[in-house]
């Protein structure tokens, strides 16, 4: 397609098309993404998508590392939900260890608590801008008035606001969780108030009018497209890896898959809100299961992947012990080597907030991964937005980027 | 459903939210209390006895950073014992993951819930392990006494004036 700025020739009586750029600085693009559109008045013939603006050499990265120095990498990708992105990498360690079957029940039911906290935390983000992009001024500041609680839970447990970094090959690392964290995430499920964005949008007219029958895509092309997450949800196809594809006791816990029926913008909407219920849900069970669970330990036994007790190398604060040597060396090689998964590959594909967030992983047996690469919920449902668009109006274009609810931290990775 | 029905239930829902208590703080006012957990700056711990640096310049810190912050030098000193000349930990490219903190093995690196660690200059940035002690010791105060953190408490004086 022409991406150069010549105005066409137009005869007299036809339409006259010319090329415009969407983005890359355009609030409502959520971040760095460029769309070319070739534009016939309001209309759009042709949108095509320029990504790679936010390109850091993630996968690049992580091979460049220990495999448990790449974990850190990860809460940059979706940036909206960090440890959506620690768990799908540490999953895929963990499997191509073989040690995925030693994780204790408690370490599982934590993470399942983080994650859910995350999916909350990122459909926030979501809900917030995409009805700020449809003109619901008021809706981000709710949204990211719940977000800040969430901040708040992640900053005492995990440690940081933004980038969690919670997980561990093997557990959770060091840190469990403190005390009373647990109630009071309980606390913010009883008091979060879903019921606002519930009366603020989904029987507001305005809103109706902007999303209802924009951005159609059947379940076909869905599922052609490979689309996954709410956009597939969305087109009516109840496919969850949640269900499909138990990973950390998900079969365990009780959740419905919202399912759309249109394909529309609204769909999606309704499909996330609902979402959004289900995972206060999930929130309930997995906190009463982590709280049963108090006491038992966080991290495996397997002294290859586990880094020893600290007090068991550095030795008594008050130095009436000395160290042991022998958790000393131990600590120095894992520090050192890391650990070395057997030679072989592995595709670990988890349930993000975005969509089907994989890892995959082909090790030579050495330190380092030989190869990483990231499929991308954000980049691959990206993918569809030029024909979600072709023939619309331009103000449908902010709509349907919403929609699709991508992040470019984890499109262009 | 009559036209406007939706919209005057989210307008009274957003009269009602109004009444409601507010949520924000008077950041950097009044500044907010910080979790326990909260992974700060990275401090180093003072030896009680030498009153130096607790570091034994082992490495594992350089090791297991991902990002190529801490840079670590060290000779031998007269009595075969290893001495670190020089502890540098650049801030600009810390990403405060703690894996060093976690790599210690002796406990030097420590937690902080420091956070005011901005400057107006990026060669301040590079760090040694003096001020790591100083963020080890006094994580409230701001680690760079310049003109954007003294900006700030002028700004922040005159609006306690007001």
């Amino acid at each position: 397609m022409r991406t150069d700025h010549e105005a066409p020739e137009a005869g007299i009586g036809e339409e006259q098309e010319m090329i415009l750029n969407i983005g890359p600085q355009h609030p409502s693009t959520h971040g760095v993404l460029r769309v070319i559109t070739r534009v016939a008045g309001e209309n759009i013939r042709e949108a095509t998508c320029d990504i790679g603006y936010l390109h850091r050499g993630i996968e690049k990265l992580i091979e460049n590392r220990k495999y448990y120095q790449g974990m850190t990498f990860t809460d940059r990708t979706d940036y909206t939900a960090a440890p959506a992105g620690n768990l799908g990498y540490i999953l895929a360690v963990e499997k191509l260890l073989g040690i995925e079957d030693e994780i204790p029940d408690r370490t599982h039911y934590l993470r399942m608590v983080v994650l859910e906290l995350a999916r909350l935390y990122g459909h926030l983000v979501w809900i917030g801008t995409h009805a700020l992009d449809i003109g619901a001024m008021s809706m981000f500041l709710y949204a990211f008035r719940e977000r800040e609680k969430i901040s708040a839970l992640f900053e005492e447990g995990c440690g940081a606001r933004l980038t969690t970094s919670y997980m561990r090959v093997g557990g959770t690392g060091r840190h469990d969780d403190p005390p009373g964290w647990l109630d009071r995430i309980l606390e913010f499920v009883d008091g979060f108030r879903i019921d606002d964005f519930d009366t603020l949008l989904t029987d507001n007219e305005i809103f109706r009018a902007r999303t209802i029958g924009v951005g159609m895509v059947s379940a076909e092309d869905a599922i052609s497209y490979g689309l996954t997450g709410a956009c597939l949800r969305g087109s009516g196809v109840a496919w969850d890896l949640r269900r499909a594809q138990p990973y950390c006791r998900y079969d365990e816990v009780e959740f419905e898959i919202p399912v759309g029926q249109d394909g529309d913008v609204y769909s999606r909407f309704m499909v996330r809100l609902n979402e959004m219920c289900q995972a206060l849900g999930i929130l309930r069970q997995a906190v009463a299961k982590a709280g049963e669970l108090r006491g038992e330990p966080t991290n495996i036994a397997n002294a290859q992947v586990t880094m020893p007790q600290i007090e068991r190398v550095t030795g008594s604060a008050d130095g009436d012990q000395a160290g042991d040597m022998e958790a000393m060396i131990a600590h120095f090689k894992l520090v050192i080597e890391g650990y070395s998964p057997p030679a072989g590959d592995v595709y670990m594909a988890t349930e993000a907030p975005k969509g089907e967030l994989g890892y995959y992983f082909v090790s030579d047996g050495s330190g380092t991964p030989y190869r990483c690469h990231i499929r991308a919920p954000s980049f691959v449902n990206l993918s569809i937005l030029s024909q979600m668009v072709e023939g619309s109006l331009l103000a449908d274009l902010v709509a349907c980027i919403g929609s699709i609810d991508i992040v470019l931290g984890e499109v262009d990775r | 459903m009559p036209l406007g029905t939706g919209m005057l239930a989210g307008l009274r829902r957003i009269i009602s939210i109004g009444t409601r208590k507010p949520v924000t703080f008077d950041y950097p006012e009044k500044p907010r209390p910080i979790a326990e957990r909260f992974r700060g700056g990275v401090g180093m711990r003072r030896d009680a006895l030498t009153g130096n640096s607790a570091c034994v310049g082992c490495g594992l810190c350089e090791t297991a950073c991902p990002n190529e912050v801490i840079r670590i030098d060290t000779s031998e000193a007269a009595d075969g014992t290893r001495w670190v000349e020089r502890y540098e930990f650049d801030l600009g490219r810390c990403i405060v993951c703690h894996l060093c903190i976690e790599a210690c093995p002796v406990d030097a690196l420590q937690v902080t819930p420091a956070y005011r660690l901005a400057t107006g200059n990026r060669t301040n940035l590079i760090i040694t392990d003096d001020e790591m002690m100083t963020l080890w010791e006094h994580p409230e105060q701001a680690l760079f006494d310049n003109e954007v953190s003294s900006n700030w408490a002028r700004k922040s004086a005159s609006i306690d004036k007001d």
